[in-house]
This record gives structure tokens, sequence and C-alpha cells, in this order.
């Protein structure tokens, strides 16, 4: 009985919509809750009983954001990280994913098993290693010494993502132009990499935001609070100063938002990449 | 001088060689290294003495015993909690036409989040005081009156669990779709004809033959929260009530951010190299197999 009763419900075809909105509603209501926060003065914050909608918006909070904090700074370097790492990452992997996936030399089964070995390499523990060799080379606390554990961290699995790609790329286009009378580089330069272009763009997307994220390399090298990036500011200004949730909240979201932002634009892409790459995998 | 294909392919994957070696083989090879080092205790010196020390004192150190049941109570719980969620978004997703774009884009953003910021968000949320999970669990009667999730060791395992699985859900969610939308329509509708029922051909169809992708999707997103370390390290800095959150990556890391003891860092480092690894290869084996 309660059986065909489930079924029926499974089966109304309204059931799939409720279903997303309820489940959508819980896992996109940290970011709602986030926004509520950073539109509320601190009373609103600690009255009781929790208000779930501003009752009287306080849009100054985003302009607490910057005055308060060193918003500018962390979103700085948080930039320059991401678009460095990505902007070295992103064509040598490119280079590296066709070579091996086009050309087949006598060592490239092996390095993709070893691009996929890389992946699973722990970061903490490459940590360890990495702060030492920072330390001798005396770049510890500046942002290049994160530029270059994300390089590390970034660069498997971007290869990884590419050669997924490449694997499936039209091999045709590639023959007709050497037919043609293009030299190999030139076709990769004048037809593969325009063609592989939204393959590379979300490699570039996930690069970026993987370093953007990135926490646990600068809260271990940084210690001078004009190198941080915003992730660590969550932590030295939110984890520890609590108090003042409202312009928090609005830093929080200003932190997040360029990366949620390339993610929506790019998703189709990103999407694709990252199911070749796994179903593959 | 015309290159060989092989020896141009080969030319084109040089430099990423040399960044793989720079930047993932020496620091390897430098950790083992280091974990046989001597140091100054509590400095980051290493004294050029060798020992395996650090071995023994980590294999005899309780934290770090400790560490590991903690490591898999949360990373398989985090990879259950996604593999729900995933699960449900996924099948969801696949039986709607009008606003999937809409709806997928949505189901898209907390992966773009940083596990930090989960971390911080979770525990601002579950905050007793103005926190608004406990509020709503108060007004639903649900509890009777406000409990401190952070003072309890088993809720803050929960909690950071939940941290931890909220950017990861997305991730399941998409790749489960993406193989349930390779199952083609013509065995859902003989099996309609044969009448067949919405739970049936989820058992029997989709389940079954979408088990490929969600298994790589599984796996990977367990290898990774088994050393994911951010979401803890926000929500519940030094390891939480009872340290009911020490996990071995947290071990890891803390040896150096905290104690700056290097060659224990090393060695527990290694050893969470190893135990990846272990659990990275029975995963491949195991789906090769299928």
């Amino acid at each position: 009985m309660i059986y065909e009763f489930i079924v029926k419900i499974v089966e109304r075809r309204a059931t799939p919509y409720v279903v997303l909105v309820a489940f959508l509603s819980f896992m996109l209501f940290p970011i709602y809750w986030t926004g509520i926060t950073s539109l509320k003065t601190l009373a609103e914050i600690y009255s009781t009983p929790i208000t779930y909608l501003p009752s009287n918006p306080y849009p100054l909070n985003y302009v607490h954001a910057f005055t308060k904090l060193p918003l500018a700074t962390l979103l700085r370097n948080s930039l320059t990280i991401a678009l460095i790492t990505s902007l070295v990452v992103v064509p040598s992997a490119t280079f590296t994913a066709y070579g091996i996936t086009q050309f087949k030399f006598r060592a490239s089964e092996k390095m993709m098993a070893i691009m996929l070995l890389c992946r699973f390499l722990p970061p903490p523990a490459l940590m360890v290693a990495f702060y030492f060799i920072f330390n001798w080379l005396g770049i510890l606390n500046t942002l290049t010494c994160l530029i270059l554990f994300c390089i590390y961290l970034n660069y498997p699995l971007v290869v990884w993502l590419l050669k997924g790609y490449f694997e499936e790329f039209p091999r045709e286009i590639i023959e007709s132009s050497l037919v043609d009378g293009c030299s190999r580089i030139m076709t990769v330069f004048r037809i593969v990499v325009p063609v592989a272009a939204p393959a590379i763009a979300s490699v570039f997307t996930v690069s970026f935001l993987w370093s953007w994220n990135e926490f646990l390399a600068p809260a271990l090298f940084i210690i001078s609070r004009e190198n941080m990036p915003i992730t660590l500011g969550f932590k030295y200004y939110m984890g520890e100063e609590q108090f003042e949730w409202g312009y928090m909240s609005a830093a929080a979201l200003i932190g997040i938002l360029p990366t949620v932002i390339m993610f929506i634009i790019l998703q189709r892409h990103i999407i694709k990449g990252m199911v070749t790459g796994a179903i593959k995998g | 001088m015309r290159l060989s294909n092989a020896a141009f392919g080969f030319l084109l994957f040089f430099p990423g060689l040399l960044i793989i070696i720079a930047f993932v083989a020496f620091p390897a090879g430098y950790l083992v290294f280091l974990s046989f080092n001597k140091f100054k205790p509590g400095l980051l010196v290493p004294l050029g003495e060798y020992t395996i020390d650090n071995y023994i004192d980590v294999l005899q150190d309780e934290v770090f015993l400790a560490s590991i049941p903690k490591m898999f109570y949360f990373s398989v719980g985090s990879t259950f909690l996604s593999l729900f969620g995933g699960l449900i978004l996924a099948h969801t997703l696949n039986r709607i036409q009008k606003g999937a774009t809409l709806f997928r884009t949505l189901t898209i953003i907390p992966w773009a989040v940083p596990f930090v910021f989960s971390g911080y968000v979770w525990s601002w949320m579950l905050s007793s005081g103005h926190g608004p999970i406990p509020d709503i669990l108060l007004r639903l009667g649900i509890i009777s009156k406000p409990i401190d999730v952070f003072a309890n060791p088993t809720l803050s395992l929960l909690a950071v669990i939940v941290a931890d699985a909220w950017p990861r859900i997305p991730f399941l969610c998409v790749i489960i779709l993406a193989g349930l939308t390779r199952i083609p329509q013509d065995i859902y509708e003989a099996a309609k004809i044969d009448g067949a029922n919405a739970i049936q051909m989820f058992r029997r169809i989709s389940l079954p033959l979408n088990q490929k992708p969600t298994l790589i999707a599984f796996f990977i997103t367990w290898v990774f929260s088994m050393r994911a370390l951010d979401a803890i390290f926000a929500m519940t800095p030094g390891g939480g009530a009872a340290h009911a959150t020490y996990t071995l990556a947290y071990y890891v890391f803390d040896r150096l951010y905290l104690f700056a003891d290097a060659g224990r860092a090393a060695a527990a480092a290694i050893f969470l190299i190893l135990m990846t690894f272990v659990f990275a290869i029975i995963f491949i084996r195991s789906i090769r197999e299928r």
C-alpha cells in the first residue's frame, strides 16, 4: 500500500521540481545566510529572535568591508596568485597534454600514469617539503612561493583534464592541416589552439578557482598581512575577530564572488571537461 | 632536419616533464630525505644527522594513531553525504526539461566556494547563540533547547562532515548526471511497456547502468576528502572537542604549523602519502575490473 503510494508520488511530473527546490534551498542556504547577514546591522545580527530577512537593509556593510579590512589588498593578492599560476600552468599543460596524446613516444603511457599519480599526492604532505625548500630559497612569506605551490597543485590536474580533451580531438582537422602543407608546430598554434579554446578557457578557470581557493598553503607560508590572499583573510579576520559579522559577511561574499561568476559563465565547458576526465579516468 | 613524430611529441611534452620533476618529484624526494633527518627541537633546522627516530616517534604517538580512524570517519561521512546529495540532485535534474539550465547553474554554485569559507559559514550557522540552524530546529520542535554543537565531539565531527561535503556535492551530481544521460531512452521505454514503475526503473536501470561513473566520482571524492583539511581547520581549529576532528591530515599539518616538529611532520606526511596511494590503487583496480 505504502509502496504504491510512494511510487505514485515519485512518478508525478511535479515531484522532481519539488525535490529540487527543496534540496537546492538547503544547498544554497549558506550563501543566502551570508548575504542576509551582510545586509543586517550589528544590532540585528545579535538580536533574538533571529531574523531571516533583514528588517532594515544596511548596505553600508559593503563599504565597511573595504574600509575596516584590507579587502582590496586581500583580493589583489588572490588575483595575482590565481592569474599568474594559471598563465603558467595552462599553456605548458596544453603542450604537454597535446604531446602526450597525439604523438606516441616511448614514455607516453608512463607519463600519463605519472600524471594520475600526482593527482593523488596529498598537498598537506608535500607542504612540509615545500616549506623547507622555500625557506632555503628565501621566498617564504611572499606571493612567489604561493604561486609556485599553486603551480605544483594545479599542473597535474590541468594536464589530466586536457589529456581527456585531446584524446577526443578530431584528428581530421590536424591531418587536413598537415596535408595542406602546414608544419606541425604551426598546426598547433593556428588550428589546434583556436579549436580547443573552450577547453583551454575552462581549465584556465579551474586552475584559477583552485588557486584562488587555496587556504592551507597561505596559512603555512604567509605571516605578514600584506601578502595574505583572501582565503587566509577569512581566517584572520573572520575566524578570530568574530564580532563584526555584518561587514565580514559582506567581505566573504565579495571574496567568493569572482570565482562563482567565472564558474557560472563557463559551466558548460568546465562540466564537460571534468566529466571527460573523470569518466575516462 | 625533420623531427620524427615521436620526437616532436616528446619535445612538446618535455617542458611539462621538467615541471613535474621540479615541482613534484623533487619535493617528494626531499620529503623522504627530511623524514630521516634529525632536527633541533622546536626549530626547523636540520642537524645533519640521520635517524629513523621520526618514524618510531610517530608510530608511538597516540595522537597520530588516533588520527587515522578519525580520518576514515571523516572521509567516509563526507563521501557518503556527498554521494547522497549528488544522487538526489542528478536524478531529479535528469527528469526535468524546463528550467534545467537554471537549476543546474544553481546546483554547481557551491562547487566554486573555498572549503575554508564553507567551514566558517557552517560554523556560523550552527552556532548556538545566533545561528539559524539551531533556531530552526528549536522552532520545529526537533530539539528542546539549544545545543552547543562544538562542545560535543560527535556533533563536531558531523558538522565538519557537512562542511566538507557541501562543496563536493555538485561534483558528484555532475558526474552522475553525465552518466545518466548516456543511458539510452529506449531502455526506459521498453521497461515502461513491460509495466515497470519509476522505482523499479531506478533500481534496475538507472543505478546499475550508471555504476562506473558513480564509482569513479565516489572514489575521487573519497581520496580527496581523506586529505582534506581546510574545512576542519576553519570549523574546529585545534581539533575540536576531545580532538574529535583531528584527522591524519590535520596531524601532519599541525606538526609543522603549530609544533614546528619537522621530523614528525615529514614522517607522518610519508604515512599520509602511503595511505592515500594504497587507497588510490585499490580504487583504480576495482574500477578496472568493471
